[in-house]
């Protein structure tokens, strides 16, 4: 499932171009809107104090035709500066002086700041007030105006400016970022390197958590401790078809040799009869071990399908024990049944496997030795042990006991076909009553293996 | 008794025609799924012996065209026995199944049982030679002697004098004297036929109970 076909690189890069574009604009616009209102701040101040120059040369003047015979001392204030307009008119509109023909941007009345729109489409800063001229006191209007075409185009070089300052910056961080974000996921990268040289044959790679940064340590310890289980299950599945070829050779070897060796020459019809019927009991050792082969296959799977019921544990022990009286009799040992409770289990499995424990039991414990088959109920579940004296485990071989086809004894005696398969048959019956198995083992005292029933 | 086999492996084919025929029987054997449904239509048969894995037509196609016209008893022999499969043959119609690998002796047993048709009543007095075993009152004599034995014991017995002439196999004798549906490989079965054998035919000079090497344990009179 592939959500997005983006590449983290290529998905943090356009995240940080984006930002980079967005405060570079944001600042620029703010800076221009500083500079604009700053500029325009700085232009009333200066129309106030012309206004009041404009004021001041009027007191000074001794009558308003005095205005327009010399206009020139007015005309000097508002012309230091390009884009001043002037207006003066007497009380009833008429115009004294002006240093312009325009007369769009006249407000119709009042006085105080306004901005007028000229009817050439310019925006023009008004400042009107009134004047007192000289001695005769006579009141004037006074228009003063400010065209924005200088400040306009100030204001326009300085957008350019700005707006092409945060396309740079922008870019420049974009593509900042885009490396910066390449070499910070460069650590994934090389992670992914070295998952990819795991392979089935050579799982004991480990990813170097130790040197990941903190957010990859978690996922290359979640990744290693994976591979250490796949591996602990590859290698018992190697060991396992190791085995089981050996396993099967056996046999085999018994058969083709013996079957070779007498059809070289003719024999009596004993050797023949001999022949076939040790060749059945080396098939009949195939089969069993293809059985149960197929056992254990199949509860790994869960595709044992389990019938299970209520069952006196006594009297499952007491049949069990009374099964192998005769071998145990024979080799001098007794048992000893002590059981109380009812087992939730299916019957035949039940039976067989406490049957393998019995089976081991009665091989290992000395003459005049005593089996004990006990079941105790413990809270909801019960728990069946089988008790025997004898040389006991190494406590080495007790983590592997369970395993198919291991055997603490090297020399492989392969008398017994099941034997190497018994108790994992064992672990697999308990595993599919979601119970368990446990073994504790004395050297030369007691050895007791465990069934634990959940209830 | 007339019985078809049909099965393609040419070893298992010939040596399952020729054991029936030992046993008894009147054997017919096809390698295929076609000619099996053909001879089993046309022809009359107690018993069919089925492969599953045929060429031209698998044992199930070949169960489930003859039962539309044939009721002929089925016994499937099959190499898979994962639940699925034989579920899917008793349902296609098959009486009974057996796993490859099988002991030839459980197939006689197996067959006998679908042709006797209904069970089989119980015996209640069992005669072998001199012995002598009166069921309902569990009595066992030889030459008029009484004989002891333990619940074990007889049942043991009862099991080998009923298939008197049969071999049993050591996993069939644990199956039915004990309940024990594994094949476990102590010698649980052979401690108890001895033990048997000591009182049934140690002091006598014919001896009843004979061991078939590698196969198991028959009880009979032989000359």
């Amino acid at each position: 499932m592939r959500k997005s076909s983006l590449s983290l690189t290529v998905q943090m890069g356009a995240l940080l171009a984006g930002l980079a574009v967005l405060v570079f604009f944001s600042v620029g616009f703010y800076l221009f809107q500083a500079l604009a209102s700053q500029l325009r701040d700085r232009d009333d101040v200066e129309l106030r104090e012309r206004l009041a120059q404009v004021q001041h040369l009027l007191e000074e003047t001794s009558n308003a035709d005095a205005i327009a015979t010399d206009p020139h001392r007015f005309l000097d204030v508002v012309e230091v500066r390009r884009g001043l307009l002037l207006v003066i008119r007497d009380s009833h509109g008429a115009d004294l002086m002006a240093n312009t023909p325009d007369r769009s941007f006249i407000p119709p009345q009042g006085s105080g700041m306004a901005n007028v729109r000229r009817a050439d489409g310019a925006e023009v800063r008004v400042l009107a007030g009134t004047g007192r001229v000289g001695k005769s006191g006579q009141q004037v209007q006074l228009i003063l105006a400010r065209s924005d075409v200088e400040r306009s185009a100030l204001l326009k070089a300085y957008q350019v400016k700005v707006l092409s300052a945060a396309v740079a910056g922008a870019l420049l961080s974009a593509t900042l970022g885009f490396f910066l974000v390449r070499h910070g996921l460069g650590k994934v990268r090389a992670l992914a390197s070295q998952a990819r040289q795991v392979t089935a044959h050579n799982l004991a790679i480990r990813l170097d958590a130790e040197s990941a940064p903190e957010e990859l340590r978690l996922l290359a310890d979640s990744f290693n401790e994976v591979l250490e289980r796949l591996q602990a299950s590859f290698d018992s599945l190697s060991q396992f078809a190791d085995d089981l070829a050996h396993d099967l050779r056996t046999p085999l070897n018994n058969m083709m040799l013996q079957t070779e060796v007498l059809l070289a020459q003719p024999r009596s019809t004993d050797d023949y009869q001999q022949l076939l019927a040790s060749n059945h009991e080396e098939a009949a050792r195939l089969a069993r071990m293809v059985e149960s082969i197929l056992f254990l296959a199949r509860a790994d799977h869960d595709q044992v399908s389990l019938s299970t019921e209520s069952l006196d544990a006594k009297e499952e022990l007491e049949r069990i024990a009374e099964y192998f009286e005769g071998p145990a009799s024979d080799v001098g040992v007794r048992f000893s049944v002590a059981a109380t409770g009812h087992v939730t289990a299916d019957p035949q499995l039940l039976r067989r496997a406490v049957s393998n424990l019995v089976a081991n039991a009665v091989r290992y414990t000395p003459p005049e030795g005593g089996i004990m088959l006990e079941a105790n109920v413990e809270g909801p579940a019960v728990a069946i042990s089988v008790t025997n004296p004898g040389p006991g485990i190494d406590a080495a071989d007790l983590p592997r006991i369970f395993d198919r086809f291991y055997r603490s004894d090297k020399a492989r005696s392969s008398k017994s076909s099941s034997a190497g398969l018994g108790l994992a048959i064992v672990k697999s019956i308990m595993a599919l009553h979601r119970g368990q198995v446990t073994v504790h083992s004395v050297p030369h005292g007691l050895t007791r293996f465990t069934l634990i029933f959940p209830g | 008794m007339r019985l078809l086999i049909v099965e393609d492996e040419a070893k298992a084919g010939e040596y399952l025609q020729r054991g029936l025929t030992e046993a008894g029987f009147v054997v017919d054997w096809v390698n295929n799924g076609p000619d099996g449904l053909h001879v089993a239509t046309s022809q009359q048969y107690d018993l069919i012996v089925l492969d599953v894995m045929l060429p031209g037509m698998d044992g199930w196609q070949v169960v489930s065209a003859l039962r539309r016209s044939v009721d002929t008893p089925v016994l499937f022999l099959t190499a898979r026995d994962a639940l699925d499969d034989r579920i899917k043959g008793l349902e296609l119609g098959a009486d009974d199944y057996l796993v490859k690998p099988f002991a030839f002796a459980e197939l006689l047993v197996r067959i006998r049982t679908l042709l006797r048709r209904g069970p089989l009543k119980e015996v209640e007095l069992i005669q072998v030679a001199d012995l002598e075993i009166d069921v309902p009152k569990r009595r066992v004599t030889r030459g008029g002697q009484r004989i002891d034995l333990t619940a074990k014991e007889f049942a043991l017995l009862h099991l080998l004098a009923r298939r008197a002439g049969q071999v049993l196999s050591r996993p069939d004798i644990a199956s039915q004297v004990w309940d024990m549906n594994f094949d476990s490989d102590t010698n649980v079965v052979d401690v108890a036929v001895r033990r048997l054998r000591a009182k049934l035919d140690e002091p006598y000079s014919v001896k009843l109970i004979h061991t078939v090497r590698s196969m198991g344990y028959v009880l009979e009179a032989r000359e």
